[in-house]
């Protein structure tokens, strides 16, 4: 089976150039941000308040300017990269976790519990995550893998859905039944012969989520609840560009930053969206 | 019977391009209609039918589907030379068809009465009231009860007869020359069936309709039709009056059809199956397209397809009938 | 039927219940509670806080202040802000407008944008516009809606200057100082120039989704066998897709349209933070920001209610389509 999902992966990707194109980009900010103390041409927190240090231009010695502190924008976002996607991955294996875990039990005991399981999802997506996201991230203060925490735990509702669609169609199948019969425990279907057959399914959904992720960790960075001084991710590097008089002045400090999230979360859709093809043709929109 | 002919059709290629190759849905079909008649049209599944019914109508999506004929002739109009808006005009008023599954060929969001009325201000240029008056008129034609209330009934709330019903209404609505009926019955439990049957054969004389009756069904087409073109792989292979054929069915495929129906008088134990089963479209085998399952099969099957023999007043595409011509 | 209205009510009333008590479960478990804000001023001593908690009722155990808090919401009284010291109620109701106003013209926009999309797409698949449309749609399911608003004003505000950078209506704009004719105008473009850049950074995702939405919807209903029987009945073929399709097809539009409404609210708390848009979403973080916890609870409850309100808007919007609902149930 396994050689059975690489082989579409390699087949749909030789020929889904664009998500192999993405999927090439992401390696190569994996990379830079691996190695970011390599390329880093400046302590990316180094301040100088300098009057001629301070906002400047792309220059032969700052690539793409300097900040309102005089720190070197290119370095920083290296460094911040590192925090962007560490904080999309630890959000996508929180989700994954608690998404896959309870739309397995709703899916697979059915009934009234599934019932009142998924009406409490319900409630909770007619809520915007970003409100609880904002109030968490507000009152706790948290560091980077709380905010992943804090993201994951307001998101994995969908997650669940997905997954409980699929084990309740998943359940009527004969295998199930045959390992009813040779009296393996519920737990036991549920993560050994349950789940596998759902592995292309999550892994699909886990490479969008990294996307949303990342997008909702800079928006709520971007709105000063985020990762905290002296941490500092891409979105937390936009935050300072609200105020209209440093756009004006600087506006390469906000526009590298976001358009390396853009980048990132738009290389993990369409790589999400490779992987869907290769391996659920049936989800596409024909 | 020296019936004037109303549609004809010489050669009809219909194509469609698939990911895996060219599928020749229909390959070669000549087909004659007269008017008033019920021509019967018999084959499996998959062997084109369907496909030749919606290229009379130029209903094949282009791409993937292609659609060419010598000659396809509507009352000495060639459909084909026709525009997209002179076509709206042919459809539902010279032509017209009904589909195989009632209850999802009616559009769930209107009424019965908007869905008749749209049709017939349409075509005939009426005014909502007088529109109104005629959709009652054809509800009634086609013997629907209370037809005044069932207007205002969406298609979910009749039943898979009365949608059929409802289907006939709106094709016939129109006054059509000729009537597409595909596989009209094969969906609607067996009672019902044969009211529908009973009905087409009223159209048929009332309203001087032709009508092409396709269906996999012989014994349907024995019943009502007056002529059958038998279609196999994508070809007509024997087109005769239904008393001729059944009494003497001349290409092997219709003998085995013959054979296979089950027969009230039932002195067989089994019924008979023709051996094998529909070629794959998109790779057909050379010679006869029916030479694998033949049972008369011999060396020029396997090499060159055969023309159509004419014998009788029948026409058959078998090599046999080239021997029996030759003696 | 009423039966199931009623049903849909309870339904309503019981998520109301189970949301107020999980967000007042979350502010109170948060450490420091909602007295933390006061901790680290040296101004205020221990004594003034047990004193101002006292007044606040927060002296009092959590369950007893959850059902004192349920009883006088229940009774329209959603508490005091600890910022400004007035009503929540009127604090929400001072900001909702700016907030519904800014939707409504967004939700506008994107269908405006999103349906005839997805309609070309479907009816045009594969063409070179439908390969543009499925990019374009990631692009804006991609964009970090903030760092495109910050676009936007540098391009049209700081640059080309021909929009405001922020706010909701200039200050000093009088309409009584142009004559009669044009004066309409001139109103209808005061609010249409502040609401431009918002409306469409706050509507961008949901094109995105909706035309990709629409576009396979679409697609769906044009396979479908009562659309070959309008064609084979002659209906013309741009009556065929705009009147028998587009009617199916948005079916589920409706309800797609109904879930992303909490995603609307989320997105104008950012949009609104990047435009100075004087709405809910900015008092929202404000209040995060001051642990004002009354107005927090307060506006997480009007915008579940105005979420649930919209389903079921969204629920009738789908019977009055399908008719075919209405006979199941």
């Amino acid at each position: 089976m396994k050689s059975g999902l690489l082989y579409d992966f390699w087949r749909a990707f030789h020929k889904n150039r664009l998500a192999a194109l993405a999927g090439v980009i992401l390696l190569a900010i994996f990379f830079l941000a691996i190695f970011a103390p390599v390329f880093a041409t400046h302590n990316p927190t180094y301040i100088r308040l300098e009057q001629e240090q301070i906002k400047l231009p792309p220059t032969a010695a700052h690539f793409i300017g300097t900040d309102n502190l005089g720190r070197d924008i290119w370095s920083r976002m290296l460094f911040g990269a590192r925090i962007s996607l560490l904080v999309g991955f630890l959000t996508m294996i929180i989700t994954v976790i608690i998404g896959v875990a309870y739309g397995a039990v709703s899916g697979y005991y059915g009934g009234k519990l599934d019932f009142m399981m998924m009406c409490f999802v319900d409630i909770l997506l007619s809520l915007p995550t970003i409100f609880l996201v904002i109030i968490l991230a507000a009152f706790f203060k948290p560091d980077f893998f709380g905010i992943a925490a804090i993201i994951g735990m307001t998101s994995w509702m969908r997650t669940a859905r997905l997954v409980r669609g699929q084990f309740l169609s998943l359940k009527e199948e004969e295998f199930v039944m045959a390992a009813r019969a040779l009296g393996y425990s519920n737990c036991r279907i549920i993560f050994v012969h349950l789940l596998p057959n759902v592995r292309a399914l999550i892994i699909i959904n886990a490479t969008l989520l990294i996307a949303q992720a990342v997008l909702l960790e800079s928006a709520l960075s971007f709105l000063g609840f985020g990762v905290q001084p002296p941490q500092f991710s891409w979105g937390s590097m936009l935050s300072s560009a609200q105020y209209i008089v440093f756009l004006k002045e600087a506006p390469w400090t906000a526009f590298f930053p976001g358009l390396a999230i853009f980048i990132t979360v738009l290389c993990f859709n369409f790589f999400g969206e490779g992987l869907r093809d290769a391996w659920d043709p049936k989800l596409k929109n024909y | 019977m020296l019936a004037e002919i109303l549609l004809e059709l010489r050669n009809l290629k219909t194509k469609f391009k698939t990911y895996d190759g060219e599928v020749k849905a229909a390959d070669g079909i000549d087909l004659t209609v007269h008017k008033k008649e019920i021509l019967g049209i018999v084959g499996e599944s998959g062997c084109g039918k369907s496909a030749t019914a919606l290229s009379i109508m130029r209903l094949i999506p282009s791409p993937p589907g292609e659609v060419h004929a010598d000659k396809m002739e509507l009352n000495g109009v060639e459909l084909q030379s026709l525009t997209e808006k002179q076509l709206s005009k042919v459809r539902g008023s010279e032509i017209s068809m009904i589909f195989q599954e009632p209850s999802s060929a009616l559009n769930p969001a209107f009424t019965i009465g908007e869905q008749l009325i749209e049709v017939l201000i349409l075509h005939q240029k009426l005014d909502r009231g007088a529109a109104h008056r005629q959709a009652i008129k054809a509800l009634n034609l086609v013997q629907i009860p209370a037809a005044t209330q069932r207007l205002a009934d969406y298609p979910h709330q009749l039943s898979g007869g009365m949608r059929q019903r409802v289907m006939l209404a709106m094709a016939c609505a129109c006054m059509p020359s000729l009537l597409i009926a595909d596989e009209p019955t094969t969906a609607l439990d067996v009672t019902v069936q044969a009211q529908i049957l009973e009905l087409l054969c009223q159209l048929q004389s009332e309203l001087n309709i032709a009508i092409m009756l396709i269906t996999h069904d012989l014994s349907l087409v024995a019943e009502i039709a007056q002529r059958v073109a038998v279609m196999y792989a994508g070809v007509v292979v024997e087109n005769a009056s239904v008393r001729n054929l059944f009494a003497k069915p001349r290409h092997p495929y219709t003998q085995g059809l013959l054979a296979s129906l089950p027969l009230l008088n039932a002195e067989r134990e089994r019924l008979n199956v023709i051996p094998g089963g529909v070629p794959n479209m998109l790779n057909l085998p050379k010679g006869c397209r029916f030479h694998p399952r033949c049972p008369h099969c011999w060396q020029i099957c396997r090499q060159q397809e055969p023309p159509l023999f004419s014998q009788n007043g029948s026409e058959v595409r078998c090599w046999l009938f080239a021997r029996e011509m030759n003696k | 039927m009423g039966n199931r209205y009623l049903r849909r009510l309870a339904t309503l009333f019981f998520s109301l219940f189970v949301i107020s008590l999980l967000s007042f479960a979350l502010i109170e478990f948060s450490p420091g509670g909602a007295m933390a804000r006061y901790v680290e001023n040296p101004n205020i001593s221990q004594a003034d806080r047990t004193r101002m908690a006292e007044r606040f009722g927060l002296d009092r155990p959590a369950p007893l202040r959850y059902f004192i808090w349920l009883r006088n919401t229940v009774q329209g009284d959603l508490g005091t802000s600890f910022m400004t010291g007035r009503p929540v109620l009127t604090e929400i109701l001072e900001r909702l407008p700016a907030t519904l106003k800014l939707m409504t013209f967004s939700f506008f926009i994107s269908i405006i944008v999103a349906i005839p999309i997805g309609i070309y797409s479907a009816t045009h698949r594969h063409s070179l516009f439908d390969h543009l449309a499925a990019t374009g749609s990631f692009l804006g399911l991609s964009l970090p809606s903030f760092w495109f608003g910050l676009l936007m004003i540098y391009i049209f505000a700081i640059w080309l200057n021909w929009l405001p950078s922020g706010g909701m209506i200039t200050p000093w704009f009088d309409p009584s100082a142009y004559p009669l004719l044009i004066r309409p105008f001139v109103i209808f473009w005061e609010h249409t120039r502040y609401l431009l850049m918002p409306a469409i950074v706050l509507s961008l995702s949901n094109i995105g989704s909706w035309s990709r939405y629409m576009r396979s919807s679409m697609l769906d209903v044009i396979s479908q066998n009562y659309i070959q029987t309008a064609r084979a009945n002659g209906v013309p073929e741009r009556k065929v897709v705009y009147k028998h399709a587009l009617r199916n097809a948005l079916t589920p539009l409706v309800t797609l349209m109904g879930l992303d409404l909490p995603g609307f609210f989320a997105g104008a708390v950012v949009t609104e933070q990047i435009f100075a848009w004087p709405g809910m979403g900015r008092l929202f973080i404000s209040a995060a920001g001051n642990r004002d916890y009354q107005v927090l609870m307060g506006i997480i409850m009007i915008t579940a209610v105005l979420v649930l309100l919209g389903n079921l808007l969204a629920d009738l919007m789908y019977r009055f389509l399908d008719p075919r609902v209405n006979y199941e149930g």
